[in-house]
């Protein structure tokens, strides 16, 4: 039972940063993952309203 | 409906700063022209009504480089419902030339007067109503890094949006011009939005060829027009575009001479002049630059950030990996999954957040270079030497960039115009020392050179060296040959670093750099210790038997001849593709690195069975030059807009990774 439940924690968690990257690629957010606040260049594609 | 507000100004006249001011936003601020290439948008502060967009700098709106075209294109197609043209007042002559073109696109425009703060320093005087009088358009001192006129600046803007039309004075021009102006007017009357005419026009005197091929006239108006361009040109003995030009700063120098009243100097030189003659001497330049970036290094890897190592590692190994472990065999997990929680998620992920502190510490000091001016002088230094070898200063600008991240550094060379340039830039850009092989190259220099300040910084060094020589390299090829783009840069005036921006900017490289940890790390550390816990068959089995052993082996008789041929390093070299950060979890998971504090004999007793310390270096120096990450490559294909030219710049950069571990490798076992 320990062994489903921290399994499914375990992978669950992978899946889901797996899914968010994928989706975040796709929106065209980030593909360095060195953050667009610091750089000058990255994340053009993004119309950002703060 | 929103409104939208266009940031527009020469380069480093502070449109990002005032961007950030306005929005709220924590936009990249570089202290060098150049940092915007893309416009980027965000809402007013407190009002979601209003757009603001800020604009690439520019100082005309001639198509000639790809910032003036962003921006041109915006401005035409866009139309936004305001303009507020950023002036550096420390330099208002040069800056109004591009005011003056703003106004002729028939937007309304705000001026605001930034870094008045820096001229009233200086003793200058602007008569700023004199100044909004004479240019029709309301003048709004301010300070970007102060906040002063802020308010005010939003309040008229505000103001001028309600009013919906431009009262702005367009620059008159010599006798000549303004006859042939008024005639290709004419033939341009219902073609263009009557308050674009005279921009319009003015283009088509310039024989603008982008202007020419939009409108899109017929062959016999454009002879007409041509006609009309060469009666002045033969009148004048001068081109048309010379003669627009001419005419603007005769313009803008009488409005100058009323309005602008320079301190008288105390002596020739200002104190930045003074600084720069020894900052950017011909013989003093380069050592100095080496000293400082030797000094960063030592207090980032060696000294100060070293001290947090400790902390970070009794966070992650006593407190979270034993008690973890402990509580998921108190609940009856398996072994193999409290192993991949332990050994594979908290170890990978621990022992590349361990060098957080250090690599804050680097950007600190990284950033601090940069708001002071400082490394906009390296550019220059970097110009003359590079030129001398073929290569433009353009190229070091990215490369600048690259010690953050390869990846905005490599989309940053679009700003070359000269194909072959851009795509050498693109190629070289990797060899400087990113952010993420600094991990890397703590973790060696902790175990094999703790007491050596210089080993580190080298890798600076040798990245900017294999620039120099792979340029000499390339240019000497027939894909690349040519002359250097020339490169004209404004240095700004050296001032004390705005702490907040500094700040602001090292937080955001140490969060992205958690955040990586958090995702592409623990994902990637996760399936490397998978596959180094099972066999082909899905077994659990001994590391040595498993399925990264064995892909391991396969590639590790490449790496013999380079000193580190086992399949541990081998495999560390292979997931590093995927972000360099991984080469340490890599090493964390497989070698099962604990204490990774500088000069601790438990992890020189891991790492040393992989290495020595000639081999410890070449792998340093094959982890610099080996092709980027997979974020990088893919910005590499992005920029290139060719697969065969991303292959071939894989190709050359681990080639050039191979050889030069290879000589390191090789050269230092005779030697040590």
């Amino acid at each position: 039972m320990a062994n489903i439940i921290v399994g499914i924690i375990v992978f669950g968690s992978l899946g889901l940063i797996i899914r968010s990257m994928v989706s975040s690629k796709h929106k065209g957010k980030t593909g360095c993952h060195s953050g667009c606040g610091t750089c000058p260049f990255a994340c053009e594609k993004k119309t950002e309203s703060r | 409906m929103a409104h939208t507000i266009a940031l527009a100004g020469n380069p480093n006249s502070g449109k990002t700063s005032l961007f950030n001011e306005l929005t709220g936003s924590t936009q990249y601020v570089g202290n060098w022209p150049g940092v915007t290439v893309e416009k980027k948008e965000g809402h007013l502060k407190h009002d979601k009504r209003y757009l603001i967009v800020d604009l690439p700098g520019i100082y005309s709106l001639s198509p000639y480089t790809l910032e003036e075209v962003v921006t041109r294109d915006y401005l035409l197609d866009g139309r936004p419902d305001l303009i507020i043209d950023v002036v550096d007042s420390t330099n208002l002559e040069r800056n109004l030339y591009l005011t003056t073109q703003l106004i002729e696109t028939g937007i309304p425009v705000v001026i605001a007067l930034n870094m008045m703060d820096i001229t009233e320093k200086r003793g200058d005087v602007i008569d700023v109503l004199a100044l909004s009088h004479s240019l029709g358009c309301p003048v709004v001192p301010t300070s970007a890094v102060t906040r002063d006129g802020l308010k005010e600046l939003v309040r008229v803007a505000l103001q001028m949006i309600e009013k919906a039309q431009s009262v702005a004075k367009t620059a008159t021009f010599s006798k000549p011009v303004e006859y042939a102006l008024g005639k290709i007017g004419a033939f341009l009357e219902g073609s263009v939005p009557p308050e674009t005419l005279r921009w319009y026009a003015i283009k088509l005197f310039e024989r603008d060829g982008k202007v020419l091929a939009r409108l899109n006239l017929g062959e016999t108006r454009l002879q007409e027009i041509e006609t009309i361009i060469l009666q002045v040109e033969s009148e004048t003995d001068d081109a048309s575009e010379g003669l627009v030009t001419n005419d603007r700063y005769e313009y803008l120098s009488a409005i100058t001479m009323r309005t602008h009243r320079q301190a008288k100097k105390k002596g020739n030189l200002s104190a930045s002049d003074r600084i720069d003659r020894v900052v950017t001497n011909r013989w003093l330049a380069l050592p100095l630059f080496f000293l400082l970036m030797w000094g960063i290094y030592y207090i980032a890897i060696q000294s100060v950030g070293d001290l947090f190592i400790g902390w970070i590692e009794w966070l992650f190994v006593d407190l979270i990996g034993a008690n973890v472990a402990l509580g998921l065999s108190m609940i009856g997990t398996s072994p193999w999954l409290t192993g991949l929680v332990v050994d594979g998620i908290i170890a990978g992920v621990g022992s590349v957040l361990t060098f957080v502190p250090q690599m804050m510490i680097l950007f600190f000091f990284l950033s601090l270079m940069e708001d002071c001016g400082y490394m906009a002088r390296v550019a220059f230094i970097m110009d003359r030497i590079f030129r001398k070898f073929g290569l433009s200063g353009k190229s070091f600008i990215p490369m600048l960039i690259g010690t953050g991240c390869s990846v905005p550094a490599i989309m940053a060379s679009r700003t070359i115009e000269n194909q072959r340039d851009r795509r050498m830039t693109v190629m070289l850009t990797p060899f400087i020392p990113c952010g993420a092989k600094l991990p890397v190259f703590a973790l060696l220099v902790g175990a094999f050179f703790p007491n050596s300040a210089w080993i580190a910084s080298s890798m600076y060094l040798v990245g900017i060296i294999a620039v120099i020589l792979s340029g000499i390299v390339l240019k000497k090829t027939k894909a690349f040959a040519g002359d250097p783009a020339p490169f004209v840069m404004e240095l700004p005036a050296y001032h004390m670093p705005r702490m907040k921006g500094v700040f602001i900017h090292m937080w955001e490289r140490g969060k992205q750099f958690i955040k990586k940890a958090g995702t592409i790390i623990a994902v990637a550390s996760a399936a490397i210790w998978i596959l180094q816990s099972t066999s082909w068959s899905f077994q659990l089995v001994e590391t040595q038997q498993s399925i990264l052993a064995s892909l391991g082996r396969l590639i590790a008789p490449l790496f013999v001849p380079l000193g580190f041929g086992t399949w541990e390093v081998a495999v560390a070299t292979i997931t590093g593709l995927l972000a360099k950060e991984t080469i340490v979890a890599t090493f964390g998971i497989v070698l099962g690195l604990g204490n990774v504090a500088e000069g601790d004999p438990n992890l020189l007793a891991s790492i040393g069975t992989f290495f020595t310390p000639v081999s410890a270096y070449a792998f340093m120096v094959f982890t610099l030059f080996a092709a980027p990450c997979a974020a990088a490559i893919g910005a590499t294909r992005r920029e290139m807009q060719s697969a065969r030219w991303t292959w071939a710049a894989i190709l050359f950069q681990t080639g050039i990774a191979y050889a030069a571990a290879l000589l390191v490798y090789q050269i230092g076992s005779l030697i040590f």
